[in-house]
């Protein structure tokens, strides 16, 4: 796909990529030597590409075991004088957090640039976030890309930015730039042939006395942003109404102003640096000028950055009326601080504050036919996939609770496996918060027998969030006597974000042989008792999980088998039918248990014959559904 | 009995969730709802079927008594029914004979729990073909298993009584194509049980050609053996109950423990049942409450007295009479238990007349418990 | 250079489906085809969780004057190419107006709701009878069927492809579309990816003759 043309197509040439991938080529074309990320969408590519193409360009690239240890590498990297990039999604912004606020206190030294990815409406995320107000609270810079090409521009030079200020810089990529293809122009790579430079005289410390450098470094970076060509401004020179906007809305914007013919009337402010925000620049703007819109994702972080600025200067500028997410005058159907932007959302205000109609250029349908339309379409939630060793291990967990009664309390957290919090997971979770909650949660809620809480507690946790985020509510509980089982569903990848090895797939980030770092020995050396389970044989599992559930103290069962979509890539698939005339389907006796309530997608219902059949397309020949149909009319070809 | 317009939610609602399962496993295993480990049975998921086999099997779902007497037992049952007759029928349900018994000379190299006439008699039913299998509960008192027995050595293996209350109806709808006469111990409600799943034709139900009932006046809750092992009684041998006190053997050791200490593990079902003799059994077997190492054995249908007659010929039982002054304590005991049902269930649903709780009993037969 | 002048500007195609269909693929093919053939193009994608059964949609949008951002503005859509017939019409009742043309894969994936008896899929008959009273142009592709004629059902993306190509609602050639089909799929593929593509271009301009004839 597209990643391939980075490699392989020269310096000049127009490719179409997506926006990780220009970010990437970003991080190429500056030199970069080190790269470290967790990974998380829609952040995953960046390092993805940066993994394949390692070896071409002899830089080093890890996955690492959360975004706090990755950032701490990469800063190692910096200390040493070498570029380094870190990559995450917003929520492993909080992981690094710690960390990113200490390291910006003594600053760094080779170019340190972190890639932050927001997913404003939870596409592929829990919840929807802004990272540019943590940046901020950190003191750090911030870039902010609208397109494809901009996101590899920024990347690019926020490596110069960050050795000239000494300090880290983060660019702030969301879905929409992340997970949009375009076409971008590509830059020369340069040949930045670096030795590690760690002089024994040399600092990097956390000091409190060091507040002031730090604000000396966002005044220099404010001085670069002052002329900044990521800084510009659209349509009318002198305008009474103003939008300011960055990241995605810039388009939106555009579109939303091209299509109403306004470019003589109103003016776009673009900020490309949003964060320290070049004072001079927007008040330059400011001036002269009677409503300002912003329109920006997902909160309103550069309109509150710039109330303010107008606030100190408010006696020059003279009366203005701001119309934003603050204000509620800006907003999506979800709300005015949730949901992406789009241009009929900067339309819709433009309509209203100039009241200039917007003549769509199509024939629109009728409200009365898109209603009649709507009404007839089912909604479509997510599904595990076929053969998914989930699904599996939350029927175990589900039929267990069940049978030991008592109202059994299920914590989980995020991964594929957050589905168990839907319909496709049996509804099975109580709780689901972030990375490692589960087990954090269960250990508190055992500690309640005092105030009568007596029901069986099991958390269930993914095998790259136990080496993520686990392993110190484990220490916890064992230390405080908690009461609980986790359960380890271990299919050997980090499997959400697109399959990236862990610390227990035995593979680095390019593909290399690694030490395997197994789950079951770490949680013996703690001195659970450990069992681990294969959730494809669900009698054995359930008992398992019965007499795990049993046991005082805390335990850890690993309900092990490989993600499915790995397997369908990998095996041949042994096929999987069934005898037709053997399917009780409808009747009393089973009630189309393979398709109503088990759920794999490729176990399908054939209307013609009113009784099941396997989808061959989609099947990966997990054999779970033959030990469940009741009728035993489900066979492996060949065994019927 | 014309099916019942019900199914699993009703089954959810009456039975599960009023605590009312007996964990018989007469619906256990069917279908993939409803499910049991070890001594657990639950509805691991909602089914929505509204007319199903489930709701028709369990005994604790409206029970015609009177119906399944006469499937049983023909014209002997309608004279029963009337309830106007003394001795020991009608307390005890239709029977031929009723006697102390225990295991003779041939009936083979085993320790029953009293007299060994159960596993006496099931072992020989095998030994001659009249059955060619047997579901059991086999293990050890806190490690109840259920079990098919097709050889004389599992039969032998089986023995003692296990007071956790064991879902062995299930096995019915696992693989039984090796076999296709059956003998079945059971608990009461797990022969009404039986009874009803051979009236729908569940599972291989209908193959079970010989019922030994057990008496019961309770059996014991998922909790019980977690508390046995929690007090480190997990490998006792033996488990028997006396009026006042529960004894545990281990090799030689008895542990006496009082009554009252396991009395919360009686499961909430057998508060309300109704059947402590088995009464649609072929045959009955408890304890004789007096003479160690004899049984108390209740003769009722036809097939179970042939298979009395030809075990005593043959040596593999030994009968003595019933003692005459000890009818009036067993019969006082049953009917103490009938009757404090009978009110329980009445206070708890004035329904129709005929019918009381889950029962549909002859007006005849509520009079006599409730106006004695 | 600039490829031939576009009639509407942009251009607006959304890709929709159920996770797991290719979606991704299809708006990468498109969207090189577009490259090839001197268009500025972009594309909005969403994946991640979407990719475990959800509803997946990619709006791919043509250019050539001005920039524009990755999501189609409500009613916009010109052309929607569904592999997917609820989600096709999902589609619809956001983004579709009075011309646009509807290529759809006839065979229902059925949402969890659906297989769990909560919710009822619509009658395809009379969902494609309501879309055809509602927009210019509605293209019904057996994609997946004529997929499983080449014992590969998961090639119906391709087979789309191959109908979007037929349909002449973007300004490409056929054999832009093939060269990118032979660089982005794994050349063990390419041969049955080919195969595929001109299934749905045939089956296509097969429907398009019988609808002239009418
Ligand atoms: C839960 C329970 C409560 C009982 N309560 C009474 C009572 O109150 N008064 C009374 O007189 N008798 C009671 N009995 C019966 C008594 O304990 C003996 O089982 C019976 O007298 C048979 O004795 P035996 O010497 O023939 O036993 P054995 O020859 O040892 O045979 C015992 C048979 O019972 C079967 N069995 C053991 N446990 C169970 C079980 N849980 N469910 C079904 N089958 C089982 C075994 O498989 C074996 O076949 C009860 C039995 C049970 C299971
Ligand atoms: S074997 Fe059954 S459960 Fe497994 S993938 Fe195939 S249809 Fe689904
Ligand atoms: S579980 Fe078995 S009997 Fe039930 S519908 Fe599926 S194939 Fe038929
Ligand atoms: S026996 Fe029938 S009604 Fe009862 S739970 Fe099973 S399928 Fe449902
Ligand atoms: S009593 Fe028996 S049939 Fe009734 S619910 Fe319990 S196990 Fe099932
Ligand atoms: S007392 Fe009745 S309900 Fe309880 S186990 Fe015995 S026969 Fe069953």
């Amino acid at each position: 796909m597209g990643w391939q043309d980075i490699v392989r197509e020269e310096s000049g040439k127009q490719v179409l990529l997506n926006g990780n991938e220009a970010m990437a080529r970003g991080a190429l074309e500056a030199g970069v030597h080190f790269v470290s990320a967790y990974p998380g969408s829609p952040s995953s590519e960046v390092t993805d590409v940066l993994a394949q193409v390692s070896e071409n360009f002899n830089f080093y690239v890890e996955w690492s075991a959360n975004e706090i240890v990755a950032l701490e590498g990469a800063a190692g990297a910096s200390f040493a004088g070498l570029r380094a990039l870190c990559t995450m999604k917003a929520d492993g912004l909080n992981v690094a957090f710690d960390f990113l606020t200490s390291m910006n206190l003594g600053g760094c030294q080779g170019g340190l640039v972190l890639v932050v990815a927001d997913d404003p409406f939870g596409h592929s995320s829990l919840k929807e976030y802004d990272s540019r107000f943590l940046a901020a609270a950190a003191w750090v810079p911030v870039l902010e890309p609208s397109t494809v090409q901009e996101a590899r521009d920024m990347v690019k030079w926020a490596f110069y930015l960050s050795e000239q200020i000494k300090g880290p810089v983060m660019v702030r990529s969301v879905t929409r730039v992340s997970h949009s293809r375009g076409i971008i122009t590509l830059g020369d790579i340069e040949q930045t042939v670096r030795e590690a430079d760690f002089r024994p005289t040399r600092q990097f410390h956390t000091f409190a006395r060091f507040h002031q450098e730090v604000r000396e470094r966002l005044k220099q970076a404010e001085e670069l942003f002052a002329v900044s060509p990521f800084n510009f401004s659209f349509g009318a020179e002198k305008a009474d109404l103003t939008i300011f906007t960055c990241g995605t809305g810039w388009l939106y914007a555009k579109e939303a102003l091209t299509s109403l013919q306004l470019e003589d009337q109103v003016k776009i402010v673009r900020l490309g640096t949003s964060f320290p925000l070049p004072q001079q620049f927007i008040l330059s703007h400011l001036n002269g000028v009677k409503k300002v819109i912003f329109i920006e994702e997902t909160r309103p972080f550069l309109e509150e950055k710039v109330l303010a600025l107008y606030a100190l200067h408010n006696e020059n500028l003279g009366q203005i009326k701001f119309y934003g997410k603050a204000t509620g005058h800006v907003s999506g159907i979800r709300g005015p601080e949730c949901g992406e932007m789009n241009t009929d959302i900067v339309r819709e205000v433009l309509v209203r504050l100039t009241g200039r109609p917007y003549h769509v250029p199509t024939v629109s349908l009728t409200k009365e036919e898109k209603k009649s339309l709507q009404a007839s379409l089912p909604p479509r939630d997510y599904m595990l996939c076929p053969g998914c060793p989930h699904r599996a291990s939350f029927w175990v967990v589900k039929s267990a609770l069940a049978l030991e009664g008592n109202n059994g309390i299920v914590t989980g957290d995020i991964g594929c496996y957050s589905m168990g919090a839907m319909e496709t997971g049996f509804n099975l979770f109580n709780t689901l918060h972030c990375m490692g909650a589960g087990a954090g949660i269960a250990g508190g809620l055992s500690k309640l027998g005092s105030y009568g809480f007596k029901q069986p507690i099991v958390t269930l946790v993914g095998d790259s969030t136990f080496y993520h985020a686990v392993i110190p509510a484990l220490i916890n509980g064992r230390w405080n006597k908690a009461n609980y089982l986790c359960i380890v569903l271990d299919n050997g990848v980090t499997a959400m974000t697109g399959h990236q090895p862990h610390p227990g797939s035995g593979k680095n980030a390019v593909g290399k042989e690694a030490e395997v770092i197994s789950i079951e020995e770490i949680a013996k050396s703690f001195g659970f008792m450990v069992k681990v389970s294969d959730p494809f044989r669900c009698t054995e599992a359930i008992q398992d999980v019965l007499e795990f559930i049993r046991m005082p103290g805390l335990k850890v069962l690993i309900l092990r088998q490989p993600c499915a979509l790995v397997v369908s890539r990998e095996q041949k698939r042994r096929k999987v039918i069934v005898r037709q005339e053997l399917c009780r389907g409808d009747a009393c006796g089973c009630m189309r248990f393979c398709t109503a309530v088990w759920g794999c997608p490729a176990n399908v219902w054939d209307k013609e014959r009113e009784a099941a059949a396997i989808d061959p397309a989609i099947c990966v020949g997990c054999g779970v559904c033959i030990d469940l149909c009741p009728a035993g009319a489900i066979f492996w070809e060949g065994d019927e | 009995m014309k099916a019942l317009p019900k199914g699993a939610p009703q089954l959810k609602e009456e039975v599960f969730e009023s605590g009312l399962c007996t964990a018989c496993g007469g619906c256990v295993g069917y279908c993939p709802y409803i499910k049991a480990i070890a001594d657990r049975v639950a509805m691991i998921y909602p089914c929505n079927c509204e007319e199903g086999q489930c709701y028709q099997v369990c005994p604790r779902t409206l029970t015609d008594l009177p119906f399944f007497r006469a499937r049983v037992f023909g014209e002997r049952a309608l004279e029963f029914d009337k309830f106007n007759q003394d001795g020991l029928e009608v307390v005890l349900g239709v029977s031929r004979a009723l006697y102390f018994a225990r295991a003779g000379t041939a009936a083979g190299n085993f320790q029953g729990q009293y007299g060994g006439v159960t596993t006496a008699l099931v072992r020989y039913a095998l030994a001659t073909g009249k059955i060619d299998g047997a579901l059991l509960v086999g293990g050890k008192p806190a490690q109840p298993r259920p079990v098919l027995a097709t050889t004389l050595q599992q039969v032998e293996a089986s023995t003692g009584t296990k007071y956790a209350a064991f879902p062995t109806l299930s096995m019915l709808y696992q693989s039984t194509q090796n076999t296709s006469c059956l003998g079945l111990v059971g608990r009461p409600c797990q022969v009404t049980a039986l009874r009803k799943m051979q009236q729908v034709g569940a599972g291989a139900a209908g193959q079970v050609k010989l019922a030994i009932g057990l008496f019961c006046f309770w059996s014991l809750g998922p909790e019980f053996i977690p508390w046995l092992i929690g007090k480190e009684l997990g490998l006792i041998d033996k488990m028997d109950v006396t009026v006042d006190e529960v004894l545990f053997q281990k090799g030689e050791e008895v542990i006496r423990q009082s009554l009252a200490e396991i009395r919360s593990f009686i499961k909430p079902s057998c508060q309300l049942c109704y059947d402590p003799v088995a009464e649609l059994a072929d045959l009955t077997v408890g304890s004789t409450e007096c003479e160690a190492g004899w049984n108390t054995l209740l003769v009722r249908s036809r097939d179970g007295e042939d298979l009395v007659k030809e075990a005593l010929q043959q040596g593999i039982l030994e009968v003595k009479p019933y003692p005459k002054e000890r009818l009036p304590l067993l019969k006082q005991a049953v009917l103490a238990k009938k009757q404090r049902v009978l009110q329980a269930l009445k206070a708890e649903e004035e329904r129709e007349n005929s019918r009381v709780g889950y029962l549909n009993l002859s007006p005849a037969e509520i009079n006599f418990y409730l106006k004695l | 250079m600039q490829g031939e002048t576009l009639l509407k500007e942009p251009v607006n195609l959304i890709i929709t489906g159920v996770g797991g269909q290719g979606n991704i693929l299809v708006s990468e093919i498109v969207a090189q085809a577009g490259c090839r053939q001197k268009y500025n193009v972009v594309v909005g994608e969403s994946y991640g969780l979407s990719q475990r059964g959800g509803a997946v949609s990619s709006h791919v949008r043509l250019f050539q004057h001005q920039e524009y951002g990755p999501i189609i503005p409500a009613a916009e859509a010109d052309v929607i190419l569904g592999f997917e017939p609820l989600e096709a019409a999902r589609q619809v009742v956001d983004y579709g107006h009075k011309n646009s043309c509807l290529i759809i894969n006839s065979h229902p994936v059925y949402p969890i709701g659906v297989l769990r008896g909560k919710n009822k899929y619509p009658s395809l008959e009379l969902l494609f009878k309501k879309l055809r009273e509602m927009v210019a142009e509605v293209l019904i592709i057996p994609a997946t069927k004529l997929a499983s004629q080449l014992g590969e059902a998961m090639v119906q993306n391709v087979v789309m492809v191959g109908a979007l190509a037929g349909s002449g609602c973007l300004p490409f050639r056929a054999d832009t579309f093939v060269d990118v089909i032979k660089k982005v799929v794994p050349p063990k593929a390419r041969a049955l990816n080919e195969k595929a593509f001109y299934l749905g271009l045939e089956e296509v301009q097969k429907i398009k003759s019988f609808n002239l004839s009418k």
